[in-house]
C-alpha cells in the first residue's frame, strides 16, 4: 500500500501536506488548547494579579500593591518552608538519581531476577502517592508502627518518635520521596542503557572489560544526556511538594516540615488570605522557572520528551 | 522515510534483544554486596504493599501485637471500611465518586489530547510548532500557581464540590501530557499509508478513528492508564475543590479515613488496600504500555 501511494505521489510530504484538509486538522487542536488556556495559562496571569490584592475568598478583592510580598518575606515560616523545599529537592534528587542509575545498570547487566527488580522498583512510583503516604504515616507511628517494631526485632532500638521530631520528620519526608522517585529515574536511565547498540558492549567484553569499567566507561557516558535530563525533571518534580508532606505531617511538628505548597494551602484555604497565597504561588513558580532556565543553560540536556526540533 | 512495518517504531523498539547474561565477576565478594543491596531495595519497595495487604486482614490487637504474623485474623475490616463508620460516608462513596470523575476526566482529557496530538503531528509549519511549544510548556506549570484561580473559577461557575468541576480541571491537566505522548506516537506513522487512505476518500476524522488510533493502541492505553493513576491519587486540587464527605474522591477520602478510623487501624489498612488494588492490577497487566508512555512524556 505504501509503495502505491509513493508512486501516485512522487512529491514528498511537504507537497502532500498542502492537500490535507487544513481546516479540520486545525480545528482538532482547539478543544485541548481551550482547556489549557483556561485552566493552566489563565491561572498564571490571575495568580500574578491576585498576589497584589487583598482577598478573603468572598466579595471583591482590593489592590494593596506589594504588601503581600512584604508580609511574606518578613514571615519566618516562608523562609523555613522554602529551605525545606530546597533541602528536600536536593537530597531527593541526589539519592534518586544515584540509586536509579545504579539499579538501571544492574538490571541492564541482567543480574538474576532483573525483570522482577524492574517491576518492583518502579512500583512505588505507579501507586498514587497519597495511598502509600498514608501507609507510611501509620508505619512511622512511635507505638505500634511497623518501622519501630521492625527496628526492635533487629535490636536497633524501637522508640523513635519519627514524625514528632523536626529533624526525623524531615528525614522521613525525604525518605518517602526517594522511595517514590528512585524507580522513576531508573526507568528512564534503563531505557537509555538498553538502547546502546550491543556491538559496543560486545566489543568491550572481547577486550576483557570488567563490570565497573563497563559501568563507568560505557554505560554512564552513553546515557549521560538522559541522566542529565532526568535530573532536571527530578529537580522540578521534587521541588513541588504537597502530597507527601501533607499526608505524613501536614507540615508539622509545628512548621518544621512545612513547604511552599503546604504554606499556600494553609494561608489561602484555612486562613482565607488568598492574596498571600497567590504571592506564594508566584514566588514558587518563579523559582521553578529559574531552576529550569539555569539548569538548561548550564547542562544543555537533550530534550527527551521533544524529539523533533 | 519509508517504513515497511505499519506499527510506529516507538512500540517495536521496546522489544530490544535480550542480552546474554554475564558470568564474569559473579563470585566476586563485591558482587554479593551489590546484589544484597538490590534485594534490600526490592524488599523496601514491595514490603509496604505486602504489609498493607496483611494488616488489612488483622484486628487492632493483631496489628499491634504481631504486625508480621497472622495473629488476630479479621476479614471484617473490609465491610467496615467499605460502608464507613456508622452514620458516616464509607469507601464505597469515594470509590463511586472517583470512578465518575476518572471516566469524565479521561474521556475529555485523553480525547482532546489525542485530537490535538494528531493535528500537531500531521500538520507542519510555524503555527504547529508554536502550538506544540505551548502544550509542552504547560506540562511544566506547577499546580501551586493554578489552585487559587481555579478555585475562584469553579466558585463562580458554582461547580465547587461537584464531580464535574474536578473532572474538568483534571482533564485540563491531562491534555498536555496526552498531546505530547500521542503526538510522538503519531509522528512516526508512515505518511504514505495515511496518504493512500486520503486518496481513497477517507476523511481526517475517519482516518484517525479507523486507521491511526487502532494502530496506536499501545500508546493510547499507556496514556489512559497514566491519566487514571493521576486522577486516582490527585490531592492538591481535590482537597480544595471537594469539601463535603459525600463528594470526596478516594485520595482525600483516605485522608479523611485517617481521622475517622483513628481507633480502627485495620479498617484504614483495608481502605488503603482497596484503593491500591485496581492500580496494582492495571500496572502488572499493562506494565510495558505504562513505562513506554512515561518515557515519551513525563507526567505531572
Amino acid at each position: 500500500m505504501a509503495a502505491t501511494a509513493k508512486k501516485l505521489h512522487p512529491s514528498n510530504q511537504s507537497g502532500y501536506r498542502r492537500g490535507v484538509p487544513t481546516l479540520t486538522l486545525r480545528l482538532m487542536v482547539l478543544p485541548g488548547l481551550a482547556m489549557i488556556v483556561l485552566f493552566i495559562l489563565y491561572p498564571i496571569v490571575r495568580s500574578i494579579i491576585l498576589s497584589f490584592d487583598s482577598w478573603s475568598g468572598v466579595g471583591p478583592a482590593t489592590f494593596i500593591g506589594l504588601q503581600n510580598y512584604q508580609g511574606l518575606f518578613a514571615n519566618p515560616d516562608f523562609w523555613l518552608s522554602l529551605r525545606n523545599n530546597i533541602v528536600i529537592c536536593i537530597v531527593t534528587t541526589l539519592f534518586s538519581i544515584t540509586l536509579g542509575t545504579v539499579f538501571a545498570a544492574a538490571i541492564h547487566e541482567r543480574v538474576p531476577g532483573a525483570r522482577i527488580f524492574k517491576v518492583a522498583y518502579f512500583l512505588p512510583y505507579i501507586i498514587p502517592a497519597i495511598i502509600v503516604t498514608v501507609f507510611w504515616e501509620l508505619a512511622f507511628q512511635p507505638t505500634g508502627g511497623i518501622v519501630n517494631t521492625l527496628l526492635g526485632i533487629l535490636h536497633l532500638g524501637s522508640n523513635y518518635v519519627w514524625l514528632g521530631s523536626p529533624t526525623l520528620a524531615l528525614f522521613v519526608v525525604i525518605f518517602v520521596n526517594i522511595w517514590f522517585q528512585a524507580g522513576f529515574c531508573m526507568i528512564f536511565v534503563l531505557a537509555a542503557m538498553d538502547s546502546i547498540p550491543p556491538e559496543i558492549e560486545d566489543a568491550a567484553n572481547l577486550d576483557g572489560v570488567n563490570v565497573f569499567q563497563r559501568f563507568f566507561f560505557i554505560l554512564l557516558p552513553i546515557s549521560r544526556e538522559v541522566i542529565v535530563t532526568i535530573t532536571l525533571l527530578e529537580v522540578l518534580f521534587s521541588f513541588r511538594q504537597f502530597t507527601v508532606v501533607w499526608g505524613l505531617t501536614q507540615g508539622g511538628p509545628g512548621v518544621a516540615t512545612s513547604v511552599l505548597d503546604v504554606l499556600l494551602y494553609k494561608q489561602a484555604f484555612i486562613f482565607s488570605n488568598f492574596g498571600t497565597g497567590s504571592a506564594i504561588a508566584v514566588v514558587s513558580t518563579v523559582i521553578i522557572g529559574l531552576l529550569a532556565v539555569v539548569f538548561i543553560a548550564v547542562f544543555k540536556p537533550a530534550a527527551i520528551t521533544i524529539e523533533e526540533k | 522515510m519509508i517504513q515497511s512495518d505499519t506499527r510506529p517504531h516507538a512500540i517495536t523498539q521496546n522489544e530490544t534483544k535480550r542480552r546474554p547474561r554475564r558470568r564474569r565477576l559473579r563470585y566476586h565478594p563485591l558482587w554479593y554486596v551489590g546484589y544484597a543491596i538490590l534485594i534490600l531495595w526490592a524488599i523496601v519497595t514491595i514490603g509496604p504493599f505486602v504489609e498493607m495487604g496483611l494488616l488489612s486482614f488483622k484486628s487492632n490487637f493483631g496489628i499491634y501485637a504481631d504486625p508480621f504474623g497472622l495473629t488476630g485474623f479479621n476479614p471484617g475490616n473490609y465491610p467496615i471500611a467499605w460502608n464507613g463508620p456508622l452514620g458516616q460516608v464509607g469507601f464505597v462513596t469515594y470509590f463511586v465518586n472517583t470512578i465518575e470523575v476518572a471516566v469524565l476526566a479521561v474521556l475529555l482529557g485523553v480525547g482532546f489530547g489525542t485530537l490535538a496530538g494528531y493535528s500537531l503531528a500531521r500538520k507542519g509549519g510555524q503555527l504547529s510548532n508554536i502550538l506544540f511549544r505551548v502544550f509542552s510548556l504547560s506540562l511544566g506549570v506547577p499546580v501551586i500557581v493554578a489552585v487559587i484561580p481555579i478555585y475562584e473559577l469553579l466558585e463562580s461557575w458554582q461547580l465547587l464540590d461537584t464531580q464535574i468541576g474536578v473532572a474538568i480541571v483534571y482533564a485540563a491537566f491531562i491534555v498536555p501530557t496526552a498531546t505530547v505522548i500521542m503526538r510522538s506516537f503519531f509522528a512516526v506513522f508512515p505518511k504514505e499509508m495515511l496518504e493512500a487512505a486520503t486518496l481513497d476518500g477517507c476523511s481526517e476524522i475517519g482516518l484517525l478513528w479507523r486507521i491511526v488510533l487502532p494502530l496506536s493502541k499501545g500508546g493510547l492505553v499507556g496514556v489512559i492508564i497514566l491519566s487514571l493513576i493521576y486522577v486516582w491519587g490527585e490531592v492538591q486540587f481535590s482537597i480544595v475543590l471537594l469539601n463535603s464527605p459525600e463528594s470526596k474522591t478516594l485520595a482525600i477520602g483516605l485522608l479523611g479515613f485517617q481521622g475517622q478510623f483513628i481507633t480502627n487501624e485495620g479498617a484504614l489498612f483495608a481502605g488503603l488496600a482497596m484503593a491500591t488494588l485496581p492500580i496494582l492490577v492495571a500496572y502488572l497487566l499493562l506494565q510495558r504500555n505504562i513505562t513506554k508512555g512515561l518515557t515519551l512524556g513525563a507526567f505531572h
